[in-house]
């Protein structure tokens, strides 16, 4: 299962300890933080607008990770943060919590494993690292027309066709 | 909305309206805007621009399955040289310096996490490096070569400078990840597309007549 990092910083201790309660009662697989440093690399960051605006330079570069409790401003400006709205019932309130998390753990899971198949991971590790057509044949004892299919495959998948893009897709993606 | 076939009687206002990518191409001939309603026969006539050369580059820019081999070959290697000489230095004074600005800015807006980003603006930075030096070597040796008739400089036929951009653009608009500044990113995606099929022309014009000329 998919964990989802999540880092809770607020203002106000009996929302902090309500919103860790009702993650762990969502399913998802939650890690849950409260020190400020490790929000920066936390999948979805719970704050406040009084929190927000005391450490903003911090805060700017991920509000689309940001989750703000408050009174919920209209919006569509779609770099803005996204808002629980502290007026909603209890069960929106719940619902809306899940709908976030939903949504965050579905941006994590879109890994390379996810879009290509492991013969086709293989191979395009092996392009990667600089290897022609013909040594990828000979490594995985496979045809040099399979390694042609696999390349035409990798790169309608990925939409990157050079051996550079695919490098970099690969160094991206942690492959090489 | 597409414009049909150009002629020299088109009015060269519908056919920016309808195709505003023609503007890097009436750009390069020093036609500005505000040209009223007049055709593109009578703007030239006014900027002493070789109308036929106009069409004929309008006509290939606009539509990708037309190519008016014979027409291009027609006008005579040193206008299609100059031409290209032109979309060189467009390339290298306007496009991959729009394209670095709208970059900077969006790696120094965007997460300090975003380690893709940067990735990504090395590999742009490389593409980059690639393109000029192609184009020293167009300026500096293959045109020249042309112009005089000699044809022992021609460069090795290459196409990975689209293909990178092209790429690059997929890793954007595909596999893009983390936090950025959503308005820079889609400059940033604006600015290649705009390279990316001004180089397809380019290289076009480039393979199917200057290569064979030489």
């Amino acid at each position: 299962m998919k964990t989802v990092t999540v880092s809770l910083l607020l203002h106000d201790r009996l929302h902090a300890v309500a919103l860790r309660h009702l993650i762990g009662t969502l399913a998802v697989s939650s890690v849950i933080t409260d020190n400020i440093e490790s929000s920066d690399d936390a999948d979805l960051i719970i704050t406040d607008t009084q929190t927000l605006a005391s450490d903003i330079k911090r805060f700017v570069p991920r509000l689309t990770r940001v989750l703000l409790i408050g009174n919920a401003p209209v919006t569509d400006n779609h770099d803005a943060p996204m808002w629980l709205d502290c007026n909603l019932s209890e069960s929106e309130i719940v619902d809306r919590l899940g709908e976030v998390l939903a949504s965050t753990l579905k941006g994590n899971s879109e890994d390379v494993d996810s879009v290509l198949s492991q013969r086709e991971i293989e191979v395009l590790r092996l392009v990667a690292s600089g290897l022609i057509n013909k040594e990828i044949a000979e490594r995985l004892n496979i045809s040099i027309n399979t390694v042609l299919t696999h390349r035409k495959n990798i790169t309608a998948k990925l939409g990157i066709k050079s051996v550079s893009g695919l490098s970099l897709y690969a160094m991206m993606n942690g492959l090489v | 909305m597409s414009y049909a076939i150009i002629t020299k009687n088109s009015r060269l206002s519908d056919i920016i309206i309808a195709e505003p990518v023609t503007l890097t191409v009436i750009g390069r001939f020093g036609i500005k805007l505000g040209m009223g309603d007049r055709t593109v026969q009578q703007v030239c006539d006014d900027l002493s621009i070789d109308a036929d050369v106009l069409v004929c580059l309008l006509n290939t820019f606009i539509h990708d399955d037309y190519f008016p081999e014979k027409q291009l070959t027609a006008l005579g290697i040193e206008r299609v040289v100059n031409y290209l000489k032109k979309t060189n230095a467009y390339y290298l004074h306007f496009m991959l310096p729009t394209i670095e600005r709208h970059f900077e800015l969006l790696v120094s807006r965007s997460d300090d996490d975003n380690g893709n980003l940067h990735m990504m603006r090395q590999y742009f930075d490389t593409a980059k490096q690639r393109l000029t030096e192609r184009i020293k070597h167009d300026n500096e040796v293959w045109f020249p070569a042309i112009m005089t008739g000699k044809n022992d400089t021609v460069p090795e036929e290459d196409d990975d400078i689209e293909d990178r951009i092209n790429d690059l653009m997929s890793m954007f608009v595909i596999h893009l990840k983390g936090d950025y500044d959503t308005n820079l990113g889609h400059a940033v995606v604006l600015s290649l597309a705009g390279l990316r099929d001004d180089l397809h022309q380019h290289n076009r014009i480039r393979e199917r007549i200057l290569r064979p000329h030489a």
